[in-house]
């Protein structure tokens, strides 16, 4: 625990110095009093005369007695000597009767108007009935009036946004000398603070109803609440050595009052950059230049500064292609608690080193904050850089280490140069393809076309060759029976016409079934029929018809038949089979 | 720089005649001379110049490609392997070269896994170019029609019916081949390809400089040119990213 020794301060006459201004000061030693008890009450007169004073009618009170001191004092002020006057009247008062009463105003006729002091209220009491000797926390004060020292704890603002930073601090009041305290201290549950450090206690007079204390801010802190809602910052503790007599110096206990506090959401709608950072901020960067070769390393720095909760807060990283190895930033932070705001700067400089060659963008990169001031969200950005990064990536062409990402097959070609030159080729005239080409057309339809062709021709030859054949088919029956009749006309013997009708038959046969002359046997003509599917009986008839003729030619005795009888029935035996072979 | 002002004097030497009267062949001739003899950048602009006359083969583009290996122009070289397997995809001394020439680019992208029957295929379709597919079913069907001759004019039986089912399995075997050579021509139709030439390119949700950057991809990767629209390509990478590219960024193969 700090303590801080303020005797020597508190010792300072604390009379406002304002030059040759007049001013009127009245005061109490006390505001609440027993009955009986006496009350002292002091006017002060600066630069001012006692015969343009009117005392208050003090119609509550008995008058016992009044003194006067005065005192002059001279001030050198920018040069300029300055002579103070004052004047000191006491009064010593016994109210009459219980209950409230009140001093009136005194009044002063001066070169600057008319002054007017506040009237004062007095509490006056039954007997016995003010604690003596007890400190406010029931701590022995030894003799010590009550509410001669209290600590009291205020905040700059009794309503906050999340994350806004206000101002707590704990004022001691006192009218005794004080010669040693410790800190108050007190637990800040939902808040993150920052200490506003207090070299030497600045003493100020402080007329509370009257009566004059001192006051001195003893500690101040920074608040960030951390959460909405409401907000109770528990009383303070703290211990002073009073010191009221030279000699008797006395350690007593206080407490500071309770504060709440309102908290605030933050409102809706904030940016998609805003990560919570609430207060008034601006943002800068700085690349050390926009040309660079391979491997040579850029700095980039960002820099944000302004007030709020700066020490809380992280800055958006920049976004660099993977052609950058960015190195992890190195991190400068200034805070200041100046004038009990939280103000500051934090820069972040990140080494950058371009591994390829091209051009690349750095895009500028944004920062949101909430401004409790205007209860706006803001947004700031850096600007935007092109890094324009030249050279050859891989110095050793083909070298190891100067690829990346291979695989392993990929790794034993590394070791490999490439293959030779060809030396001979077909160099073709350019943009000249064989597909879709006329003469690709031409070769693949020559083929179908010319097969096609080939088939009309041949199925044209066939069907003549067939018609022929029929032709002669049909004409057979007609020739063989022209030639049979024939016969009946010729004078010839029995012989020669009888072996010219089987003739007959066989050329007739020949030409209709193309019959050979080597079927010409009983097994020949049956098998043919046979293929033919003639009925089986024209043969045997065909048979005995040409058994006939034989008898007839080597046996005329045993001819059965006649000559005209053997050509009827060859006649009749053609129109038969004829008939069979078109069924 | 000097590589520019060789082609200027090239293109008119080609301007006056002096071009005309030198033979393609020659001129690869010539090239080739200057790459072996290290002269790389010199061979590169000889290789050209045929490209200027309007002749191609796939020799021409790998050795061009290999010119330009050595000068570390990778993503050209990467271009002319493509090119070089463009017009023969049998082509393994290109295919080996530009496997090493991918090696040097910076993305260096996964692609994702398909079925065992569509990797092989795709792998069938582009075993050969269309003009070689084209060829082939050519063949096929002039098989088929000789056959067919042999069916309806042989004398003999057996003859006759061994040539009708060949002539009829080569007309199948036609068909077959000749949709391999639709399909094939048809997916290289749909699939333009192109070489990023730039060191590096943001890749963009829309067309146009203010659209959203997805990713960045670096000179030598190869991209699938799905659409465009005005001076932007929507491009497809082999791990089936897409996105929007300034057209100037790429070269279409």
């Amino acid at each position: 625990m700090r303590s801080i020794l303020v005797i020597g301060l508190l010792l300072i006459s604390l009379g406002a110095a304002r030059g040759q201004q007049a001013d009127l000061r009245a005061e109490v030693n006390k505001n609440t009093v027993e009955e009986g008890e006496l009350l002292r009450y002091t006017l002060t007169i600066e630069n001012g005369e006692e015969r343009n004073l009117t005392p208050p009618a003090f119609r509550d009170f008995q008058v016992i007695s009044s003194s006067r001191s005065s005192q002059m004092s001279v001030q050198i002020v920018n040069g300029r000597q300055e002579i103070k006057k004052t004047l000191k009247i006491t009064y010593l008062l016994r109210p009459s009767g219980m209950g409230d009463k009140v001093i009136e105003a005194a009044e002063l006729q001066s070169n600057n108007g008319t002054l007017r002091t506040q009237p004062i209220r007095i509490k006056v009491v039954k007997s016995g009935t003010l604690p003596k000797r007890k400190a406010p926390g029931g701590a022995d004060v030894g003799g010590f009036p009550k509410k001669d020292i209290f600590l009291r704890a205020s905040l700059s603002k009794k309503e906050a946004y999340r994350g806004e930073q206000l101002l707590l601090s704990y004022t001691l009041y006192f009218r005794s000398g004080i010669s040693n305290y410790e800190m108050p201290a007190s637990q800040l549950n939902g808040f993150w603070s920052k200490e506003v450090e207090i070299k030497k206690p600045e003493v100020k007079t402080q007329n509370i109803n009257g009566v004059n204390y001192r006051t001195a801010v003893v500690r101040k802190l920074i608040l960030f609440p951390q959460k909405s809602g409401e907000l109770l910052i528990d009383p303070a503790r703290m211990t002073v050595d009073v010191q009221y007599s030279f000699f008797d110096t006395r350690r007593i206990k206080l407490a500071s009052n309770a504060v709440k506090l309102k908290v605030k959401d933050l409102p809706p709608g904030a940016p998609p950059e805003f990560n919570g950072a609430v207060g008034n901020f601006k943002i800068e960067s700085t690349l050390s230049s926009e040309e660079a070769a391979v491997n040579e390393p850029l700095t980039l720095r960002l820099k944000i500064s302004g007030t709020g909760n700066i020490q809380l807060i992280d800055l958006p990283e920049p976004q660099l292609p993977d052609d950058f190895e960015v190195y992890d930033p190195k991190i400068n932070e200034y805070i200041s608690t100046r004038g009990d705001v939280l103000s500051g700067t934090k820069s972040y400089e990140y080494l950058l080193v371009p591994r390829q060659r091209g051009t690349y963008k750095l895009d500028s990169l944004l920062f949101a904050w909430f401004d409790p001031a205007t209860g706006q969200y803001k947004t700031a950005h850096t600007r935007s850089y092109e890094i324009r990064v030249s050279g050859e990536a891989n110095k050793s062409a083909g070298g190891k280490n100067a690829v990346s990402g291979l695989s392993k097959e990929d790794i034993e070609l590394l070791d490999q140069d490439i293959r030779y030159i060809h030396t001979e080729t077909k160099l073709k005239r350019s943009g000249l393809s064989y597909f879709a080409s006329t003469r690709y057309y031409v070769l693949m339809l020559a083929p179908v076309l010319l097969f096609f062709l080939l088939l009309l021709i041949r199925r044209q030859k066939m069907k003549a060759a067939g018609s022929a054949e029929m032709n002669r088919q049909k004409k057979a029956a007609r020739k063989a029976l022209k030639k049979l009749d024939g016969l009946a006309k010729k004078e010839l013997n029995d012989k020669d016409y009888f072996e010219a009708i089987p003739n007959i038959l066989w050329d007739y046969l020949g030409e209709r079934i193309r019959l050979d002359r080597s079927e010409q046997t009983q097994e020949g003509i049956r098998r043919k029929f046979e293929s033919l599917g003639a009925d089986i009986a024209r043969a045997e008839e065909l048979e005995s018809l040409l058994d006939n003729c034989r008898a007839a030619v080597y046996a005329p005795s045993q001819a059965g038949l006649s000559r005209s009888e053997m050509l009827e029935r060859a006649k009749q035996w053609i129109h038969r089979f004829e008939k069979e072979l078109q069924a | 720089m000097k590589n520019s002002i060789l082609i200027l004097i090239l293109f008119w030497m080609a301007g006056a005649g002096w071009l005309k009267a030198e033979n393609p062949n020659a001129l690869f001739a010539k090239a080739n001379s200057y790459y072996s003899s290290g002269a790389f950048d010199s061979a590169a602009v000889y290789y050209d110049s045929i490209l200027h006359l309007g002749y191609e083969s796939a020799e021409l583009y790998f050795n061009a490609g290999n010119a330009r290996y050595r000068l570390g122009d990778i993503a050209a070289a990467i271009y002319d392997y493509e090119k070089a397997l463009k017009l023969n995809p049998r082509f393994e001394d290109a295919r080996f070269n530009l496997q090493l020439a991918r090696l040097r680019t910076v993305d260096k992208m996964e692609a994702p896994k398909r079925s065992v029957i569509s990797v092989w295929w795709r792998d069938l379709l582009r075993s050969r170019s269309a003009d070689q597919w084209a060829v082939i079913s050519t063949v096929m069907i002039w098989i088929a029609f000789f056959m067919a001759l042999l069916y309806l004019f042989a004398g003999r039986r057996n003859l006759r019916v061994i040539a009708f089912f060949s002539s009829l399995f080569f007309l199948f075997l036609t068909l077959f081949v000749l949709f391999l050579n639709i399909e094939n021509y048809r997916i290289n139709q749909n699939s333009r390809e192109a070489i990023v030439f730039a060191p590096n390119a943001y890749v963009k949700s829309e067309p146009g400089h203010s659209a959203t950057d997805l990713f960045i991809i670096h000179e030598g990767t190869k991209v699938k040119v799905l659409d465009a629209a005005g001076q932007w390509y929507r491009i497809q990478l082999s791990d089936d990213k897409q996105g929007w590219i300034p057209a100037e960024a790429v070269r279409v193969i």
